[in-house]
């Protein structure tokens, strides 16, 4: 390896560098902080001025507080935080095993405690039902769990385990990867709340429609971190999520990560089948030999690299129709009710509307057709409800809202539709909470994705398990492309910040560079 | 009676037939029972594959069939697009109007049924072998992803929109009532173009499938069961008891059905797990006062009405909201007669009238007619003049609460197959060896 620059021309080609992540996402930087604590020298590679600029918005009163798409935790992966030491960096939870208010069309509201095995317990009038419910979950969750994970190796270990487990077990397995989600609960329960909860839990934020085959099995993945059995439930980070891409910021800092900003990478150099660097767009070169893509496939894989270095078979396999189903996040401050002692223990929880189970298919139906649907599946968290702290003297509102159409950027017709439609829905269970309403903002798919110049399938709703695991495969195979390793958001199963796809990523790279030490 | 028996088979149609008479032939002792329903409706079946006729000894019961002569799909203002059991035909068809379509149709053969074999292999079809455990391979995982997604996104791998993407789509989903646009729908797309999946019918002047297929169970020793089949219950350690409305008994160890239309005439509610959530079917039989000319001059063909490519994806949803849907997709054929058989697969099982669930009624049965006859009208000329008779059939699933077969075990049902006589016979084989 050269160690210096040469300079062609103008354009500069730089050398002595052992491996090139691209992107700021997440899951890059658990990467970057992987191969650097492995002693390489290690270049991330962030397009926007800041990293980790895209995720992080400034709240309505100026600090970062924000963290687009997420409010909560259900899987920070468990190993990257011991392996980072991430706790040190600065994860902290405020709230874990939250408890869930869910709201219904009826009125009606079901409380469920963080424990959901104690909770089901006691849950009425469905108690029995729910129990073995969420026993057979946590069960089958928790087997499932290394599958979801996607780590190399993961899949043929699952099979291995996927034999010698109990018919029962495996059978529950197969029927639920396979069922929908109103097949799936319909066996545990009659009609009432429960069910019209958990059905809501099963499709929330998920591409697939209720009564649509594999649409069950989201809620399978979602369950297999947080819920069924690592700290119980979900959890609300310390200070915001935003406190959770800082961390892991800093433990890529700690591992001397050398971050360049302003980087925006226009190809990806492939020289005799193995990843040579980067190009960048100033026409200056990068060369390593290990690149990392944290950016999502399509970029990676069409844009950076091009389809005539990648066989028909892994294009195919790559493809991804045009996605119709996303999650509106809104974010408002209220005026008149702060936050206090009293008020705090009530608000620190997480709140569902969960529409009547007819009305989400019609939802599903309607935003597939580009429509903004009348009835909505709703996650609402009162973020300084969570933070002794905060001075809260409003209150500030996080809203996810599913299933939502893909909006253009600049449709304001469908922007202003889906605000509406979302605060109806939360005015069903907090009477008149527009007119309390002192500043807002909605971010779409597509308002996510501008940001940082990916495609608004980046940050679309998932489809069926089956599909992302097949999908994940394929991305992380990376048109075996010597050198070239993938982290974005297709890599993972399932939805939210976890980790495990980067720390997968440079596993595989130190993996291989491991071994090519000892042929030398 | 009180016998006991290896096997119920339950159905009228050619599957529950050639699954009956298979598993006798093979020495297990086999009860059929009639639902007493007309379950199909229409001249044609599926192929009988050549393990299954040969175990049978088809050719001796007068069976003489021959192919469909086509699949057509009428659509609006006149257009109609048509392939054909044979390659070059086909090719050769297209080659007129779709010369993209022409130059891709012997590569995506190919790659369906490629797709069709890793997907039976996994049991993506309701078979036994797992899906899961085919993780660990990277080729067939990607083949699973594909046919675990939609078939819209399956069929543009190949053909991207237009009237032959349509076809595609509507000949190979309307039989399952699917839309094209729910997860796992591609996995119909590659056993449409099962060599088996191609449907047969009686040869001119030869013995009725049916009648042949009959005949075979007989002769191969399956017992006919008494009529009105009343419940199925739990018997001793390991059998069920059947109950008859005269008061007999049989017992039986397994009850097969060997494809959804039986299960639902007999009134097992199992069947709605493979099913599109409210989705009814119905057949019309129309009984002619003149033969009358047939779209594209082809009286053997089977026939699909539709106005475009996303009028089966309407008419899903309208179903799934409790509509009805007044531009139907409809399959039709002609009997040897001249008469219609008449299909739907996009009716909702119950209707939704100003957010209130409700069963259907006379009149909605009424103007499901009327959409039929409107809709096959459109596409047949002087249809209306010659009509003598109609017959309307509504086949849904029974509810929970009606179920004949909620207290009975080892029930297996064989969900719904293009290529459903080699599924069912292969199926009940694989319940006999795991005996």
């Amino acid at each position: 390896m050269s160690n210096g620059d040469e300079h062609f021309g103008k354009a500069r080609i730089e050398g002595g560098v052992d491996a090139i992540i691209i992107g700021g996402a997440p899951d890059s930087l658990v990467a970057a902080a992987y191969l650097a604590r492995a002693g390489l020298n290690t270049v991330l590679l962030e397009a926007s001025g800041e990293i980790g600029a895209p995720y992080r918005r400034p709240a309505q009163d100026g600090d970062d507080q924000c963290f687009d798409g997420e409010h909560l935790f259900h899987a920070l992966d468990p190993q990257a935080i011991d392996d980072l030491d991430l706790y040190s960096c600065g994860v902290a939870y405020s709230a874990r095993r939250l408890s869930v208010a869910y709201f219904f069309e009826n009125g009606e509201c079901l409380r469920l405690g963080g424990d959901l095995r104690a909770a089901a317990q006691g849950a009425e009038p469905d108690g029995d039902a729910f129990m073995q419910f969420i026993t057979d979950m946590f069960e089958a969750a928790s087997f499932m769990r290394p599958l979801f994970n996607g780590a190399p190796g993961a899949n043929a270990a699952f099979k291995t385990a996927l034999a010698a487990a109990p018919p029962r077990l495996s059978s529950l397995l197969e029927r639920w990867m396979a069922q929908s989600a109103e097949q799936a609960i319909g066996d545990y329960f009659p009609d009432g709340a429960a069910k019209t909860a958990m059905l809501a839990e099963a499709v929330f934020r998920s591409g697939a429609p209720p009564h649509e085959a594999m649409s069950f099995s989201p809620l399978l993945a979602r369950w297999s971190g947080e819920t069924a059995g690592l700290q119980g439930a979900v959890a609300y980070a310390d200070g915001g999520a935003v406190t959770v891409l800082d961390a892991l910021r800093r433990a890529a800092q700690k591992a001397k990560v050398e971050f360049r900003t302003a980087s925006p990478v226009a190809k990806i150099l492939i020289e005799k089948d193995h990843a040579a660097g980067v190009e960048l767009v100033t026409g200056n070169q990068l060369r390593a030999p290990i690149v990392i893509s944290g950016l999502d496939a399509q970029t990676t894989y069409k844009n950076l690299i091009g389809a005539a270095a990648l066989d028909r078979v892994f294009q195919q396999s790559i493809s991804m129709r045009k996605p119709t189903i996303s999650t509106v996040h809104l974010h408002l401050d209220l005026n008149g009710a702060p936050i206090d002692a009293s008020t705090r223990a009530d608000l620190a929880r997480r709140i569902v509307f969960a529409p009547p189970i007819d009305r989400v298919r019609r939802a599903f139906v309607d935003a597939a057709a580009g429509t903004v649907p009348s009835d909505l599946i709703v996650e609402a968290i009162f973020e300084n409800a969570f933070d002794d702290a905060a001075s809260a003297d409003r209150q500030r509102l996080s809203v996810l809202a599913h299933p939502a159409p893909m909006i253009n950027a600049g449709d304001t017709d469908a922007r202003d539709a889906m605000r509406a439609a979302i605060i109806a829905t939360i005015e069903k269970f907090a009477p008149d909470l527009g007119a309390r309403i002192a500043s807002e903002r909605l971010v779409t798919a597509a308002d996510m994705a501008g940001e940082i110049g990916a495609p608004a399938s980046a940050f679309a709703a998932r489809e069926g398990v089956y599909r992302q695991i097949a999908r994940a495969a394929s991305v992380t195979s990376a048109g075996s492309i010597g050198g070239l390793y993938f982290c974005g958001p297709e890599a993972q199963i399932g939805y939210g910040v976890n980790g495990a796809a980067g720390r997968n990523a440079a596993q595989a790279a130190l993996r291989k560079g491991a071994r090519a030490g000892v042929a030398a | 009676m009180g016998a006991t028996f290896d096997l119920l088979v339950i159905g009228d149609d050619a599957p529950s037939l050639c699954a009956a008479a298979a598993a006798s032939a093979r020495g297990a002792s086999t009860i059929l029972a009639s639902t007493g329903a007309v379950t199909h409706g229409g001249p044609s079946v599926c192929d009988i594959p050549n393990f299954v006729w040969r175990r049978l000894e088809l050719q001796e019961f007068g069976l003489e069939t021959e192919p469909v002569s086509a699949r057509v799909t009428l659509l609006a203002d006149g257009d109609a697009i048509t392939t054909y059991c044979g390659l070059e035909d086909t090719v050769e068809a297209l080659r007129e109007r779709d010369a993209d379509g022409a130059a891709l149709w012997p590569e995506m053969i190919d790659d369906m049924r490629a797709l069709g074999e890793t997907g039976f292999d996994a049991g993506l079809n309701g078979g036994e072998p797992s899906a899961l455990s085919f993780v660990d391979n990277a080729r067939a995982l990607a083949d699973l992803g594909r046919i675990a997604g939609s078939g819209d996104e399956l069929i543009e791998d190949f053909v991207n929109g237009g009237p032959l993407n349509a076809h595609v789509n509507v000949h190979a989903l309307a039989p399952f009532g699917l839309g094209g646009m729910e997860a796992g729908s591609a996995a119909a797309l590659p056993e449409f173009f099962d060599e088996d999946a191609w449907r047969v019918r009686a040869k001119p002047g030869a013995r009725s499938i049916i009648g042949a297929l009959r005949k075979a169970c007989e002769r191969h020793g399956v017992e006919a069961a008494p009529p009105g089949l009343e419940r199925a219950i739990a018997d001793g350690a390991r059998h069920n008891a059947i109950l008859f409305k005269g008061g007999e008994k049989i017992r039986s160890r397994h009850i097969f059905f060997a494809c959804p239309d039986a299960a639902e005439a007999a009134g097992y509610s199992g069947v709605a797990r493979g099913a599109p959530a409210n989705s009814a079917r119905a057949v019309m039989r129309i009984k002619l006062r003149d033969r009358v000319d047939p779209p594209t001059g082809d009286v053997r063909a089977l026939f699909q009405i539709i106005d475009d490519g996303s009028e089966i994806k309407t008419a899903r949803n309208e179903a799934l909201a409790g509509r009805i849907f007044d531009r139907l997709p409809v399959e039709f054929e002609f009997t040897e007669k001249g008469d219609i058989f008449a299909r739907t697969t996009y009716i909702p099982a119950r209707l939704q009238e100003e957010g209130e669930w409700r069963d259907w009624t006379g009149q909605d049965r009424q103007l499901l007619s009327t959409i039929l006859i409107n809709r096959l009208s459109s596409r047949i000329d002087g249809l209306h003049d010659q009509i003598q008779k109609t017959d309307l059939k509504m086949i849904a699933c029974a509810s929970d609460d009606n179920d004949k077969f909620s207290d009975a075990r080892n029930v297996t049902l064989q969900p719904r197959r293009h290529n459903a006589i080699g599924a069912a016979v292969t199926l009940i084989d694989k319940v006999l060896d795991d005996e």
